[in-house]
């Protein structure tokens, strides 16, 4: 899997490239925490390039999120396809995190409330 | 197919390998796929994690009509059933969650019967899923 990072004005967007599995999971963990400790509070994870997260992937985002709910952050996902969604759905993660299906309209939610 | 895959998480790799030649070979598509990675990846990882053998672990796939049968055997090692998952509550909030502890629990959501059986110091875990048609006519 590559992490490819893209810093706009308000937020970072980090695009997933590859399958997020218990391989490739902890690098995920890593990058992410790095992030956050950096500073970097407000992430737009996009999932477009990625068709694939098990338990592992979702243990990351699960703590990625109760970071930055503790530093005010804010963390949004766009582009996930029907099976991924399947499983945010099927785990109520799709409760716990803001999503949309596109990068523009994950744009618009974190440019227009930050 | 069957196949013996060393105890090591790196197995996976060529584990998703071997799934997507059964995806080829039968032509499933985009979901059942999904699902027998999934199922396989959070069993043999919990495999790998909580048993303490050193032999390796068998993975067997096989589609007979409409009826997808995966088997994971991992050879001497103590009984510990991994099928059970911890009680999950998706509609649990954050504060409420903790970390990890979904993988068996989504097992169960993707396939219709997850058993497990223990003899002679043998651990076999059986995974059953009805698949929309018969794949074995094409």
């Amino acid at each position: 899997m590559d992490i490819i990072l893209q810093k706009m004005e308000e937020f970072l967007i980090v695009e997933l490239k590859g399958k997020v599995n218990t391989l490739t999971s902890p690098i995920l963990e890593k990058r992410l925490l790095e992030l956050i400790t950096d500073h970097q509070h407000n992430l737009l994870i996009d999932f477009s390039q990625s068709d694939y997260i098990s338990s592992a992937g979702l243990r990351v985002l699960l703590i990625a999120l109760k970071q930055l709910k503790t530093v005010h952050g804010r963390v949004v996902l766009c582009g996930q396809n029907k099976c991924v969604k399947e499983v945010f759905d099927i785990t109520g993660f799709s409760q716990l995190f803001k999503i949309f299906p596109t990068r523009a309209e994950a744009v618009k939610e974190l440019t227009q409330v930050s | 197919m069957q196949q013996l895959f060393p105890r090591s998480i790196q197995s996976l790799d060529s584990i998703f390998e071997l799934v997507d030649q059964f995806r080829i070979q039968y032509d499933l598509d985009q979901k059942t796929a999904y699902e027998i990675e999934l199922a396989i990846e959070e069993v043999f990882t919990n495999l790998v994690k909580y048993n303490d053998g050193t032999s390796q672990i068998s993975l067997q796939i096989e589609i007979i009509n409409t009826r997808l049968t995966i088997v994971l055997q991992d050879f001497d090692v103590d009984d510990f059933d991994i099928t059970r998952p911890p009680p999950v509550d998706p509609q649990a909030r954050l504060e409420e969650r903790r970390v990890g502890g979904l993988g068996l629990f989504l097992v169960h959501k993707v396939m219709d019967q997850v058993e497990y059986q223990y003899q002679n110091r043998v651990s076999t875990i059986t995974m059953i899923k009805k698949i929309g048609e018969d794949l074995c006519s094409k």
